[in-house]
């Protein structure tokens, strides 16, 4: 579990001022998770655009609770777990396998930040990105989310224990084989 | 290099951390499955030393470690960056839309005027807001159970109305059946004493009777 954590000083006064129903204070805090939130959905769905609308939701539902919210966590934790809970919520509802629609899925490889100038490298690289993607997709979606939130997202075992709501011993089990499933899909990148 | 494809469960898992921090490792079986949380740095410190010691002596089980990080660095390469421009405004849009609950208004109202005017005044201000209320419903209330007695008043009135007339009803029957040659009661034929039925068998007709309309 995760260890009780003090709130920053402003962060806790934002939660204050949230709970009163300031959304000027919860914009901030909105402005400052936006990011990590998307990337829990994003681990658990793998669609940028349910991922967005979930994100949305969360941020929505947290403001609607943010009174039962207890500081003995930290409100990031709390935040994703919220995230994580609608994500796979949403996944069991739509029951369908996270796999990128086409369309979606060439507009995601235009999106990639482009940090080679030459195209071939251009194409290398988004041939890499679409490899790893159909790699990942080839992962259950626990597994996917643990090694999406650990690698992607940084989060420690204890904080994906938390979010995904399994003992941490899962985590660990999870991690290394999406680990080991990605190398030998992916052993020729892995090993350039 | 060794392939890692054993995949054990959350207790084997629990066990081999534990067996970490307590036993010394060399075989690379049972290193393989700390590699992943030895490069996270999610060992305990004597597991950590353990994989470390071990890494230094074993070629095949440092380029395995080396594979796991080039994938991290692969997933991170390739995760798409998502387009969060207009993001916290559409939240806050929607946050706009919901209507919080009454007590939470309430309670926000009155910590405004609280902030505002102190607490007395504060205190004023909820107690007027509170006798306006009283002033509006009371009278509501009087009118809204006055419109109840009344409804029962007139409901009573017509179950005697009806009881009366369904106790004049076979009079009634036996009166029109007299009155009229060929007509036949057939049979009372509903449970309902407010209503009955009798044919007439030479023109083939059936006529249905309430006792308020007049056959």
């Amino acid at each position: 579990m995760i260890k009780p954590n003090r709130q920053d000083g402003d962060e806790a006064e934002l939660i204050e001022r949230a709970r009163t129903g300031d959304t000027g204070a919860f914009g901030i805090l909105v402005e400052r998770y936006q990011r990590r939130v998307v990337g829990v959905a994003m681990a658990v769905v793998h669609d940028q655009e349910d991922a967005l609308e979930l994100a949305q939701e969360t941020f929505v539902r947290a403001f609607e609770n943010v009174g039962k919210f207890e500081s003995r966590s930290s409100f990031s934790t709390w935040l994703y777990r919220i995230a994580a809970n609608i994500a796979i919520d949403f996944r069991r509802r739509e029951r369908r396998h996270p796999t990128m629609r086409g369309d979606e899925a060439e507009i995601e490889l235009q999106r990639l930040p482009s940090k080679l100038g030459d195209a071939f490298k251009e194409t290398q690289r988004g041939e890499m990105a679409e490899r790893i993607r159909r790699a990942l997709d080839q992962l259950t979606p626990e597994h996917r989310a643990a090694i999406l939130l650990r690698e992607v997202e940084g989060l420690s075992y204890d904080e994906i224990s938390d979010v995904l709501q399994c003992p941490r011993g899962t985590v660990m089990s999870r991690l290394h084989y999406a680990r080991n499933h990605l190398r030998a899909i992916l052993k020729d990148l892995a090993e350039d | 290099m060794r392939a890692i494809t054993c995949v054990r469960s959350s207790r084997t898992w629990q066990k081999i951390e534990a067996s970490a921090a307590i036993n010394i490792m060399t075989q690379c079986d049972d290193i393989a499955q700390l590699l992943g949380a030895f490069q996270d740095g999610e060992l305990p410190a004597h597991g950590m030393r353990e994989v470390a010691r071990h890494l230094a002596g074993c070629k095949g089980c440092e380029e395995a470690a080396e594979s796991y990080s080039a994938i991290g660095r692969m997933l991170r390469d390739a995760a798409p960056a998502p387009d969060l421009e207009g993001f916290a405004g559409a939240v806050l849009a929607r946050l706009d839309n919901l209507r919080p609950s009454l007590l939470t208004r309430f309670g926000h109202w009155l910590d405004v005027r609280r902030e505002r005017f102190g607490v007395v005044t504060a205190m004023a201000f909820a107690a007027a807001a509170a006798a306006v209320t009283i002033a509006i419903a009371t009278p509501f209330a009087h009118y809204m159970m006055s419109a109840g007695n009344r409804a029962a008043q007139i409901a009573a009135r017509d179950v005697h109305v009806v009881a009366q007339q369904a106790a004049n009803a076979p009079a009634a029957l036996a009166s029109a059946a007299g009155s009229e040659p060929g007509v036949i009661i057939s049979k009372l034929e509903t449970s309902n004493p407010d209503v009955a039925v009798w044919s007439e068998p030479t023109q083939g007709t059936t006529v249905i009777w309430l006792p308020d309309q007049q056959p």
